[in-house]
């Protein structure tokens, strides 16, 4: 229907989701271009403000990529980024920006088709949504 | 002592993942390592699996299986048999065969972990595997459920493709079973395997219906016994049952399974597709070198090992772990490699192929303005033309310097392209950073840099149609990383050569042995006034072993031992510090001590639960287990002239107050079963169990109860068996719910014995003083890493015994020994590094407000009051950033992964 | 410390929609370690402005700034070359802020952009209660060390009231009975007896009641 390329920025655990591209490496899946990596060494590090930065700069979404809760490395680190993430939700309902704009998905290395599945997922959700600035 | 041992490199047979642990474990205490592997690639079994229980792991695997390729000291042999082995242990001459040509090696020791094979149903016609084309092996589903699996994780049966809407698993195919298939053992694992693959079918498609067909669910291990529960949660679907016959449904491609239920009811069921649970054996090949060699095998062909010895063979300087030795799964078979290596330098001085590697010291270049090298690694199947789109690009980004390839030798070619191009910070782009870390880091040092200077830019998951921009964009974000990057502060701290082991039972004591052995003082701290711990209860290992005769021993070994302290009725109060220098204050009788140690050994031990049922401590005839073994050994006639004895299982185990499985306890019965009826052939005697756990060749033995007569019940735990005392104290009258008769029964007791729940002894407490966690169960939670056994959440302590979780004595001293084995890794070395990839607190912007000290995972932060700030030790420190984001007044910095990179990250991301 | 929570984002854009340059003001004190108004806050209010602008196509200029606190004058000078340049200025420091930043620089228009909540203090990270209602006059010691005043919903002194049930107030199941811990407390010290002498009333003229409140203390003053 439209031919609108959103732009979205990923924050990725280097563990989990660093695995999980070897897996779609190997699978030959490929990220669409317009969703760009940012590794951190675990989701925990991500900040609230971290997640809104993005949006500053003019993307259009925003994820946060992380291991299953059950097997964070760090035991609690994407626990941590998931209540951020739903916070984040609450500050862009305020701001009028849907909030389905950010989202959090939890991958494992053993379904690495997911990192690229998300990354589609992701870009078709917020393709429906519309550019996040109108031009 | 120590100049008296041979020295020599080992042979490590097998490259699955006890070869690659017992390779790596072997590497860093120094020796040098031949892992020979008879196929293709290093890994075994497990890159077969789809998913390792419970966690996803499979992000560890592939990190070792690197990490031996990379390691000088590893030479990795694929493709590779042995054909022969001669000489003694300190000078063996192994002959390897490779496809054309033959080879002679002198090795020290040798350690055998040449793994298993699953069965192969198709030899037999009870499982129609090969005329059914819906009827699998599990390993075959494994493959299916695999994303790089040929159906790429898609679940589709094989003769036509459709989703299956209902499949069935059948357990003990190929196991405890002499009739078919020569496999009286029980393979162990199964019953794991089948509720992980119906969980992660559960996870594909919630609808799909998993129904377990079983007879014993066996889920005895650490965890284990919580994963069932989530998995009947789930709508995993159990059935106790026996199989007769898989046959197809006329006119379809569906499948009948004809089968009778508990109470002997003939049933029938159709679904969609089979999944036969098939058993483990030792691989044909290892069994073939083993007999070659000499070393003694068990009456299931596994490798026999010597009493109270769990990694020994009968051949002096031959070793052996893993599923060679017993069907063992992943975490004991992680255990048993590593406890190889404090055996083999209980007897081999290491010889290393490789000198240890000097660095030059960091020169100031980090301090100077940030100038970097982008180097690129591209693997096989990668377009070459890639190359010159990096370099080309690279070139043209700020703060680059210069950009090459590199191939061959990943970090010598680093070191000396950083030289020449004079740069200080490192960009590199690969198909794998993860896995290229230490090489990186490495080749930093090697250059006088600090290691830490460096960001990675991924290869994978690029989209050749789009190819540019998304190099362009990945680097660009790795070059704007590294020019942020400011050198961490790294410390190189003295070791401290002494360790701490809390506990003097049969693991504490074993771990101090291993680790004085090696020269290095060790204190043994112990509450009780007499060593041996719950030991001192256990009359017979299941093996038959006599347990007091080895403890005597045992204590007299560490009583004789200079390098050993002991400290009994004294108890651990306080510990602070980070691995390689502990400081830990001890109770001594009101005495306070403090002690100096560069690592901790945790093996606080387990008792058995005083229960509130059963009559226990009203009638004088209901025995604990553990007083059951302290009469036979006392007064054994008082025992074995009973007419009628009973074992009621799972007292306060498997149930809502205590939901784990004491996992010996079946095993404790049967043994004392066998052991009564052979003194006394007309006992009756009667087990009363909930599932009979009598998991690997442990099921020998209860074979060979039933045929001595013992008869077992099973009971629900909603309808326990009940006592009533009759002639006063003297007797009790049981009633048991028959499952299978579906009728009450009475008969009268001499006596009964309560096999209670196995709990740590103080767990929480020392979890507080070191700071570790704890799993749901109260025992000792395994490092969070993952494949770390014996490592607890906090860096320099290790943990092993019933402190873990509930096990027999001989896997206990498996763990203390692997425990110490990862203790003598810390001590060999004369310092070590501290800082990196840490969290650092800037004090003077430290609001001391303890958010810090509330988030750590691992509680690592404190407030020093001395400098009014909270202190985050670099030892301890994980390098996960969760208290960098949580600190309120941004206090707390971490260079590797400064505010400064994420915040200005998406507006580098989104220039074009 | 004084616990205050933010202000939904949506009141604090209608309170600035008129103005183009605003300064964002934190304060290192209570609110930051109660985490609604320290450095971290600033930047997160400061991007959310800027992220609402943007989508409405707005011109804007947010400057972020935190002192070390914002209820010592020192402090709040420090904004002096800066505050001119900014027609709105946002203070999230508790209410104390705002009034400071008011008084110093009474020519800008200062918002608060956060809503003080009590004093209190932090059970475990992100819950916080209150303890303390500053009535001017402590009387915790007769009570077991327990506020009645702060604590109970009726500030009652003679506790507990017909609203106690099962340890909780009537007003919420969430809401502990202060006075059914007193008597706990009490009776575990064996004084439940202290709780029946009389005690004159209490006077409320040290509290709210006797009008805005000064101290001096002359050992201190100039």
């Amino acid at each position: 229907m439209n031919d609108f390329k959103p732009q979205i920025v990923a924050f990725c655990c280097s563990n989990c989701a660093s695995s999980a591209a070897n897996v779609a490496e190997g699978m030959k899946k490929a990220l669409p271009d317009n969703v760009k990596i940012i590794q951190i060494p675990c989701t925990g590090r991500v900040e609230i403000l971290h997640l809104l930065k993005p949006f500053e700069e003019g993307a259009d979404g925003v994820y946060v990529a992380g291991c299953q809760e059950d097997s964070c490395q760090y035991v609690s680190g994407i626990a941590k980024a998931t209540k951020r993430v739903t916070h984040v939700k609450k500050i862009l309902e305020e701001l009028s920006i849907e909030p389905d704009r950010i989202d959090v998905f939890n991958l494992s290395a053993g379904k690495g088709q997911e990192f690229v599945e998300v990354a589609y997922e992701m870009v078709n959700k917020v393709k429906e949504l519309g550019p996040f600035l109108q031009a | 002592m120590s100049q008296e041992k041979p020295k020599g490199p080992v042979m490590v047979i097998g490259g699955g993942i006890a070869g690659i642990q017992a390779a790596l474990s072997l590497s860093d205490a120094g020796y040098g390592v031949h892992l020979i592997e008879s196929t293709g690639s290093l890994g075994g079994m497990i890159p077969k699996l789809h998913r390792i229980y419970p966690l996803c792991a499979c992000c560890k695997v592939n990190p070792r299986i690197a990490a031996c390729e990379q390691d000088p000291n590893i030479s990795v042999m694929l493709n590779t048999k042995v054909s022969g082995l001669t000489g003694d242990f300190g000078n063996f001459s192994v002959t390897l065969e490779t496809e054309n040509q033959k080879k002679e090696l002198q090795v020290g020791a040798v350690v055998l972990a040449a793994g298993i094979e699953t069965f192969d149903p198709a030899e037999h016609e009870t499982y129609p595997h090969e005329q059914f084309p819906n009827v699998i092996t599990s390993v075959e589903y494994e493959q299916i459920q695999k994303p790089l699996g040929p159906e790429a994780g898609i679940l589709k049966r094989p003769s036509d493709g459709k989703t299956p809407a209902k499949i069935a698993w059948l357990q003990c195919v190929g196991s405890r079973d002499i009739n078919q298939c020569d496999a009286p053992y029980c393979s162990s694992v199964c019953c794991m395997y089948a509720l992980k693959e119906a969980v992660n079918t559960k996870d594909f498609d919630e609808d799909i219906e998993t129904t377990i067909f079983y007879m014993d669910m066996r889920t005895h291990g650490k965890g284990f016994e919580d994963y069932l529960n989530s998995a009947i949660d789930r709508d995993v679907r159990l059935i106790r049952s026996r199989v007769h016959t898989v046959d197809t449904v006329p006119e379809s491609d569906d499948l009948l399974i004809r089968y009778a239920d508990e109470s002997g009811h003939p049933e029938e069921e159709s679904f969609d597709m089979v999944v036969l649970s098939v058993g483990v054996r030792p691989g044909g090949e290892a069994i073939e070198i083993a007999n070659k060699i000499g070393v003694n095998l068990t009456a299931d062909h596994f490798v026999n090992t010597e009493p109270f010895k769990p990694v020994s063979t009968n051949v002096p300087g031959i070793f052996v772990c893993g599923g060679l030795s017993g069907p063992h799964d992943i975490g004991q078979s992680l255990v048993q490699a590593t406890a190889t290596v404090s055996e083999i330098a209980s007897i081999l001085s290491p010889e290393p192929f490789a000198a240890p590697k000097k660095y030059p010291n960091a020169s100031e270049a980090a301090d100077e303005d940030p100038e970097i090298l982008l180097a690129y690694h591209l693997c096989p199947g990668m377009a070459p033309e890639l190359g010159a789109e990096i370099e080309g690009y690279a070139l043209k980004t700020p703060g680059v310097k210069a950009a090459s390839r590199v191939e061959g030798d990943i970090s010598g070619a680093l070191t000396d392209q950083l030289k020449e191009a004079g740069a200080n910070r490192l960009v590199f782009a690969s198909c794998s950073p993860v896995i290229h870390k230490n090489l990186i880091e490495d080749a930093l040092k090697s250059a006088g840099l600090n290691p830490y200077l460096y960001d990675v830019v991924d290869l994978r998951a690029i989209d050749p149609q789009t190819s540019s921009t998304q190099l362009q964009d990945r680097i660009r974000m790795g070059a704007a990383r590294a020019l942020l990057l400011s050198p961490p502060s790294l410390r190189e701290i003295p070791v401290v050569k002494s360790a701490l082991v809390v506990g003097g039972g049969v693991a504490g004591l074993e771990s101090a042995l291993a680790v004085a052995r090696e020269g290095y003082s060790v204190t043994v701290v112990e509450k009780e006034k007499e060593l041996g711990g719950h030991g001192l209860h256990v009359r017979r290992t299941w093996q038959g072993y006599d347990t007091q005769e080895y403890l005597k021993e045992l204590i007299a070994s560490v009583n004789q031992d200079k390098n050993i302290t002991l400290m009994a009725e004294t108890e651990v109060k306080e510990n602070r510090g980070f691995p390689g220098n502990f400081v830990t204050i001890l109770d001594k009788k009101g005495e306070c001590v403090e002690l100096s140690h560069g690592v901790t050994i945790l093996a606080s031990g387990g008792n058995p639960i005083r229960p509130q049922e059963y009559l226990y401590g009203q009638h004088e005839k209901v025995y604990l287990w553990s007083e059951l073994e302290q009469r036979m050994m006392d007064n054994p006639s008082s025992i074995e002239g009973a007419g009628t004895a009973v074992f009621i299982q799972c007292v306060g185990s498997r149930d809502s107050s205590c939901s784990h499985c004491s996992n010996i306890c079946c095993t404790f019965s049967v043994r004392t079963a066998v052991d009564l009826k052979a003194k006394n052939p007309d006992m009756n005697i009667y087990i009363l169990y909930r599932d009979m756990r009598t998991f690997g060749e442990r099921e020998n033995l209860y074979r060979e109860a039933r045929e001595k007569g013992v008869i077992f019940i099973r009971y629900e735990v909603d309808n326990k068996p009940s006592l009533q005392p009759i002639d006063g104290q003297e007797r009790l009258n049981v009633v048991v719910y028959d499952q299978v008769l579906q009728k009450s029964i009475a008969f009268d007791a001499d006596f009964v014995s309560l096999q209670t729940a196995i709990v740590g002894t103080n767990n929480q407490e020392l979890a507080d003083i070191f700071r570790i966690n704890l799993d749901s169960n109260g025992f000792f939670a395994e490092s969070p890493e993952k494949l770390k056994p014996v490592d607890s959440s906090t860096k320099g302590i290790y943990i092993a015994g019933l402190a873990v979780y509930p096990k027999d004595m001989v896997e206990s001293i498996a763990q203390a020994k692997a425990a110490s084995a990862r203790a003598l890794e810390i001590l060999c070395q004369d310092t070590i590094q501290v800082g990196g990839l840490v969290a650092e607190v800037m004090a003077e912007k430290c609001a001391v407000c303890c958010t810090c000290v509330r988030t750590c995972p691992f509680n690592v932060p404190v407030i020093d009051h001395e400098t009014g700030a909270a202190c985050i030790d670099p030892g301890l420190c994980q390098g996960c950033g969760m208290c960098v984001a949580e600190c309120p007044g941004k206090a707390i910095t971490m260079s590797t992964c400064s505010d400064q990179m994420l915040t200005q990250a998406p507006s580098v991301l989104l220039a074009t | 410390m004084i616990v205050a929570e933010p202000k939904p984002i949506k009141e604090l854009l209608e309170m600035v929609k008129d103005f183009n340059r605003i300064l964002v003001v934190g304060c290192k004190g209570c609110v930051t370690v109660c985490n609604v108004g320290g450095a971290k806050e600033v930047a997160i209010l400061a991007s959310s402005i800027r992220i609402s602008r943007k989508k409405m196509a707005q011109e804007i200029e947010v400057e972020e700034h935190t002192l070390e606190r914002q209820c010592d004058p020192e402090y709040v000078d420090e904004l002096k070359d800066m505050i001119g340049d900014y027609d709105a200025v946002i203070s999230i420091a508790c209410g104390v802020g705002p009034q400071f930043l008011s008084e110093r620089y009474p020519s800008s228009r200062i918002f608060p952009g956060v809503n003080t909540q009590f004093m209190g203090g932090a059970e475990e990270h992100g819950i916080w209660s209150e303890r303390c209602a500053g009535c001017g006059t402590c009387v915790v010691h007769y009570f077991g060390g327990l506020c009645p005043i702060a604590r109970c919903s009726k500030s009652l002194l003679n506790g507990p009231c017909g609203g106690s049930a099962n340890g909780k107030c009537e007003i919420s199941k969430d809401v502990e009975c202060i006075w059914d811990l007193i008597v706990r407390k009490m009776m575990e010290q064996d004084r439940l007896d202290e709780l029946i002498e009389f005690k004159p009333p209490k006077s409320w003229i040290t509290a709210r009641d006797g009008g805005p409140r000064r101290m001096i203390r002359e050992e201190l003053v100039k």
